[in-house]
């Protein structure tokens, strides 16, 4: 029984996971993205899109090959979400308006883009596409807890760590990392310093919504076997909090995800299911853990678990 | 009209040829020619709000300029960025440290460096006449042998070889990108022998904000020299430093200088002009007005040069009147989040009709001082008592909010350091300003307007403050008239006590004259003027008593009169050290080191 | 030298700062701004309907929001329910207080009536029932936004994620109620048939579309005239000035809060007794967030909110109408308005900066002759002859 509730939990967790990790570089390179809700809604319509396209392109769920589905559903997921890192990085870096704002009214056209794309498109076929991406290492019928636990999960589980893995130590360990640090906590340094503020200002903001976008992919066609769920930029937002959760580190944020996971998923497994009002009233637990933690580090706040220094702030290298 | 220099016969370094720049409707700097040599050291001299920085920033990319033409070595440039300035290897110390605070030293100055150059094309290119060069030498060696068959196979395989090692070359590139990307524990090999090449005695693994202002300072120095600059601007480098410190610099600028180096130094402090540069370039109103050498400047000269006319640059002081005990602080003591001890048992008097100076290296703990006596800011220990004129009952103010303090009848007024933060509202205009401290009057609910538009126009009548009308927001003034607009309000409040942090600094000359003016008017009101100030001339010339703090601690309380630069430069860190050996045992060896250089 | 030849180019424009945008200017660019949204939404319409989208588009705008009486009285009644909810947010905006948990404030409000409703609903006189939903919703959101603003005040605790929590806290909390009132286990809320506000003139929404229009000229007066509007900007502008006055910060941000609270907590009487009767998870219908918006286009200033209210909600609803007809689905509007904001936000680009184009006059890499260098610059005599 906690095996399985950890296994779902596990999984479920790519998709904060996804968020997070994407959110967290682009909140490393000070621009705050409210919009990445909506950006992990887009890349949701993204893959509808994609499957959908790649479907009708074969001719047919039958001739579909697992390598060009997935490949056309990821390939569409990121441009999507791409798409979406591009109008806020137009915005907030290139116009400089509020990214506050910029975020929300972008999280508003995500979901709404993933609604019209979703009841738009046909969608049979898709539980074949999910297959692909639900496909595990091969276990055994009767998995053993190794099994279950480490090896049970599709593609998008493992790409979801192994991303969060490799973005952890490009921030902490290598120059571009040390760059974006910069022109999170002190562009007009980094600028001095000969690092481009708006170029990578752009690549942190554009590869983290496209890390997010993957977050959408991963709830409609592994999560969901390939059913479309209009409620994604709630995860985006448990994302977002993930982040200041984690204090910016992605490979926190692993761990993090899980226990997000475990506290949303709580209801399913504790309590009775005959009485729906007490299964409503654990799904609160998450937000109120997240509140909780909330307050609790911003009383014992300290000087590395800060955000970056210019976060949510426009840089204009010629302010007076 | 020709006439050259000495400095002439080095060839030219930079040539700026008609720059101007504008913001808005605010021209900066107008149609500005500069020539600066290799191996000398330039003044840019002006007064604040002469567009100096700002020309200086269109050398280092910051700006770019509207009109004009840039000349680095004779070759026409385009300075796009800080990139492109590095590029020409121009670097500039700006005047508020380019630092991020959470990285050490190392990390700042490696911060933005680029890859050596290593492109694919060119070696392969080199690759291939090494090869070619080699089979010649092959052919002619083996010219005897059966010549057809060995040709065939070497080349065959020499060809093969090449050609592997020339498609490598790419992954060569790449890793040579990740290696150079990676950061090691143990990075920064080369900045430390930048640093030692200079002889700078720091330590570079300190995180920034633990650093002291001169050690930030030598962190952007090395910064600036490790990226390879020959040409070195300085932007106001003495203004934080004390006398020694200042000594201890000018001696690292003229090594630098020996070594080939162009430095340009900005400043408006001439007695520095005069002892460091070989020539001045003196800016007014944004235009180049003329540049001379120092060996034929004096210092009147400079002086009109600068202002546009003759001025008398004394400070008058009159002997106090009326000197009695206004307000008396005892061994107060903060510490503040961090961690850092920022006053420690800090004692004086403050006394009516006098101006007490207060004088420091920033951040010893001057605004905390001024921050505890205006009741922002709750000390663990000590006492502030308030000894009202007309012999009335003394107040202890400690742990009150400015609130209480107020409402005790304390007329304590305060022109803080950080004018547009927390004296003004920068979006407000100069009404809504003027009410900050006189909102609470009158009506229960609604706001009063009337009285605080006729102080308003008072002030800018008075006071001659530049400014489109009364409904402008502060933030568009120049900075003197900030400044205006915030001492006007804090004088007409009739203090008892006048406190006001920096209260020139970034003004011009005039402006900062109406400042010392009005300082010294209250203070013959009787009212008790503490003043912090940065340049001590100015602190020696203007105050009665000057009070040195050093790291939260008072070192020293001089009389004005007969206390020199060098003697209050000596207390700014009389016990600096004492202090940081009891805070940190490990750097006992180096500051030893240090007090011997 | 691949570098030297590419930083020897002038950049092709580069960014200036302007601070005196004429009024008219900045205007002009607002309203150009709209009309480039509304455009680009009839040609996306247009692309996806094959043509025949494009005149329709604007057609519907209109009738989808004039077209019939019912419409017009729509269009208002939601003008005052996004305005109300935009006017709860302005209080906490305006002193940087990012709340973006309007969503889950008015929500409480709404339950705060419905739980007068159902404990108190025909048990005592409408008008008494009514004036007891009246405080108790108002309770309810001041709870969920004073609860941040005291963190917020006492820890500097991030209010943005501490609302946005507390959003989801309020669903959940609805949907328990919602279990417990309704054992069938449909989860939906009926009609209910307590506590409705009075018709005026035979019509429903007229006593909103009133009270909003009084509240918004009530909040422009606080705003601009009482000390407790000039106390919250100065807090807003700056902290530190305010301490440095001697305001209590604390205090400031809480009463400030409760006045936020308040209104949102009246949002919610007029949505759950003034326009639905009802109340499920999703009342708000996003507009918590909307809202947010529609303030921050209005530049907080009520009057200028209710002119970005009609302008939203005339496009919202305009918009919904033409995915009506050309079966677009309900959340085409969603995009339209999407749209819509991304061009407004982005308008204030023209108004803040100025971008200057490379001037061809000067031919580039010409070389200048080499001058003596003395030339340029004037000497010392000549000055101060």
């Amino acid at each position: 029984m906690f095996l399985t509730y950890l296994q779902s939990s596990i999984r479920l967790s790519a998709v904060f996971l996804f968020g997070a990790t994407g959110e967290t570089l682009t909140e490393k390179s000070g621009n705050l993205n409210l919009g990445t809700p909506g950006i992990m809604c887009m890349g949701g319509a993204g893959c509808v899109l994609g499957a959908s396209f790649y479907i009708s392109m074969v001719g047919g769920v039958q001739n579909a090959s697992p390598f060009g589905a997935i490949l056309t559903t990821i390939l569409m997921t990121l441009i999507f979400s791409l798409l979406g890192g591009l109008i806020y990085s137009f915005i907030t870096i290139t116009l400089r308006c509020n990214q506050n704002v910029t975020g929300l009214a972008l999280t508003t056209f995500g979901v709404g883009l993933l609604s019209f794309c979703g009841g738009r498109v046909d969608k049979t076929g898709f539980s074949t596409i999910s297959d692909y991406f639900t496909r595990s290492f091969p276990i055994s019928a009767d998995p053993n807890w190794f099994e279950t636990l480490f090896l049970s999960y599709g593609m998008l589980v493992y790409i979801a760590i192994i991303l969060a893995i490799i973005v952890a130590i490009v921030i902490r360990k290598t120059r571009v990392g040390l760059n974006l640090r910069a022109v999170g906590e002190n562009p007009a340094t980094a600028d001095a310093a000969g690092v481009s503020v708006t170029n990578y200002k752009y690549g942190a903001t554009l590869i983290g919504s496209m890390i997010a976008g993957l977050g959408g992919l991963f709830y409609i066609m592994d999560q969901r076997y390939g059913n479309i769920e209009y409620t994604i930029d709630s995860f985006g937002w448990l994302a977002v909090a993930l982040v200041i959760f984690t204090v910016w580190r992605p490979n926190w944020a692993i761990l993090g995800s899980i226990l997000f996971s475990m506290l949303y998923l709580l209801s399913s497994y504790v309590g009775d299911s005959s009485f729906p009002a007490q299964a409503a009233a654990i799904k609160m637990v998450p937000y109120l853990v997240t509140t909780v933690v909330l307050v609790v580090t911003s009383i014992v706040s300290r000087r590395e678990s800060q955000p970056p220094a210019s976060l949510g702030l426009t840089y204009f290298r010629e302010e007076r | 009209m020709e006439k050259t220099y000495a400095a002439s016969g080095k060839p030219v370094a930079i040539r700026m040829q008609g720059v101007s720049k504008s913001f808005g409707e605010v021209v900066a700097n107008k149609d500005v020619n500069l020539t600066v040599y290799e191996g000398e050291i330039l003044s840019l001299l002006g007064e604040n709000g002469s567009g100096k920085t700002t020309l200086m920033n269109m050398l280092s990319g910051i700006y770019f300029p509207d009109e004009g033409e840039i000349f680095v070595k004779g070759k026409p440039v385009v300075i796009r960025s800080p990139r492109d300035a590095y590029h020409n290897r121009i670097g500039m110390v700006h005047q508020h440290f380019k630092l991020v605070d959470l990285f050490t030293g190392i990390d700042n100055i490696i911060l933005g460096e680029e890859m050596p150059k290593f492109s694919v094309r060119d070696n392969a290119r080199a690759m291939k006449e090494e090869a070619h060069a080699a089979r010649y030498v092959v052919d002619s060696d083996d010219s005897s042998a059966p010549v057809k068959t060995v040709r065939d196979d070497e080349t065959a395989k020499g060809k093969a070889k090449l050609a592997a090692k020339i498609a490598a070359l790419p992954l060569v590139k790449f890793f040579k990108r990740c290696k150079f990307n990676w950061l090691p524990r143990s990075r920064g090999g080369r900045v430390r022998a930048v640093a030692e090449k200079y002889g700078f005695d720091i330590n570079l693994n300190q995180k920034v904000y633990d650093m002291s202002v001169s050690e930030k300072q030598t962190v952007e120095i090395i910064k600036v020299l490790y990226r390879g600059a020959d040409i070195l601007i300085l932007d106001e480098p003495t203004a934080v430093l004390t006398p020694q410190e200042t000594e201890k610099l000018f001696d690292v600028l003229r090594a630098m200088r020996e070594d080939g180096k162009s430095i340009i130094i900005i400043t408006h402090k001439l007695n520095e002009v005069m002892e460091i540069s070989d020539r001045v370039a003196v800016l007014r109103k944004g235009e180049h007005i003329a540049t001379v050498n120092t060996a034929d400047a004096t210092i009147p000269m400079l002086t009109e040069l600068m202002v546009g006319h003759k001025t008398e640059l004394n400070i008058e002081r009159d002997a106090p009147e009326g000197v009695e005990d206004r307000l008396v602080v005892e061994g107060l003591s903060f510490t503040d989040r961090e961690g850092v001890k920022k006053m420690d048992g800090v004692s004086f008097t403050a006394r009516s009709g006098e101006i007490l100076g207060i004088a420091g290296i920033a951040g010893s703990g001057q605004r905390e001082l001024l921050e505890t006596i205006a009741g922002l800011i709750r000390p663990e220990s000590g006492a502030i008592t308030y000894l009202p004129p007309e012999g009335g009952k003394p107040e202890n103010l400690v742990r009150k909010s400015p609130e209480q303090i107020r409402e005790l009848g304390v007329r304590l007024s305060f022109v803080p350091e950080d004018r547009l933060g927390m004296g003004l509202v920068g979006n407000m205009d100069i009404i809504d300003n003027m009410m900050l401290r006189s909102y609470r009057r009158g009506n229960f609910i609604f706001l009063d307007r009337k009285n605080p538009k006729h102080l308003a126009e008072d002030i800018i009548r008075d006071l001659e403050v530049v400014t489109p009308s009364s409904h402008t927001p502060v933030r568009r003034l120049s900075g003197g008239n900030v400044q205006k607009v915030l001492v006007g309000r804090e004088i007409a409040a009739a203090p008892t006590v006048l406190m006001a942090a920096y209260p020139v600094r970034g003004l011009d000359i005039n402006s900062s004259y109406t400042i010392y003016r009005l300082l010294n008017e209250q203070k013959k009101r009787g009212v008790a003027v503490i003043y912090v100030g940065e340049d001590l001339d100015v602190l020696v010339e203007l105050c009665d008593r000057i009070m040195v703090i050093c790291a939260g601690q008072v070192t020293g309380i001089v009389d004005g009169k007969t206390a020199t630069k060098e003697e209050i430069g000596l207390l700014m860190t009389l016990i600096s050290d004492e202090h940081k050996h009891d805070a940190d045992g490990k750097h006992t060896a180096k500051e030893e080191d240090k007090d011997e250089a | 030298m691949k570098l030297n030849a590419k930083s020897g180019r002038e950049p092709l424009f580069h960014i200036t700062k302007r601070t005196d945008v004429p009024k008219w200017l900045a205007w002009t660019i607002r309203v150009g701004a709209v009309v480039v949204a509304l455009l680009i939404g009839a040609i996306v319409t247009g692309g996806l309907t094959g043509g025949s989208g494009f005149g329709l588009f604007f057609k519907d705008l209109f009738l989808g929001v004039f077209g019939t009486p019912r419409r017009i009285l729509n269009f208002f009644q939601n003008t005052a329910m996004m305005l109300i909810i935009a006017l709860a947010l302005a209080p906490a905006f305006k002193m940087k207080f990012w709340n973006i948990g309007a969503e889950g404030q008015v929500l409480m409000g709404g339950l705060g009536c419905v739980v007068c409703i159902q404990y108190l609903g025909g048990k005592i006189p409408e008008g008494a029932l009514i004036f007891i939903m009246f405080l108790v919703s108002m309770a309810f959101g001041v709870g969920w936004t004073v609860i941040p603003a005291i963190f917020k005040a006492q820890w500097n605790t991030n209010e943005t994620l501490f609302t946005l929590m507390m959003n989801y806290i309020a669903m959940q909390l609805v949907a328990v109620c919602i279990y417990i009132w309704v054992p069938s286990g449909s989860a939906v809320l009926g009609v209910l048939p307590y506590g409705h506000f009075p018709q005026i003139g035979g019509y429903n929404y007229i006593l909103n579309i009133i009270l909003v229009t009084v509240i918004m000229a009530v909040l422009f007066v606080y705003f601009r005239f009482s000390k407790h509007g000039y106390e919250l900007t100065v807090v807003g502008e700056s902290v530190n000035t305010a301490k440095y006055v001697g305001i209590n910060v604390k205090r400031v941000i809480i009463r400030t809060m409760i006045l936020s609270g308040v209104l949102c907590g009246f949002a919610g009487l007029l949505l759950v007794a003034g326009t639905n009767y009802t109340l499920a998870t999703d009342s708000v219908q996003g507009r918590g967030f909307t809202a947010i918006l529609v303030a921050w286009l209005g530049k907080f200033n009520p009057f200028l909110m209710g002119g970005t209210s009609l302008l939203y909600v005339f496009i919202d609803q305009g918009s919904t109408q033409t995915a009506t007809d050309l079966g677009l689905g309900g959340y085409y509007a969603d995009i339209i308005t999407g749209i819509f904001f991304f061009l407004v936000i982005a308008c204030e680009f023209f108004i803040n900066y100025k971008i200057k184009f490379r001037s061809f006059r000067k031919k580039q890499g010409d070389v200048l002759p080499e001058t003596p260098v003395e030339n340029t610059e004037k000497s010392a005599e000549e000055v101060t002859a």
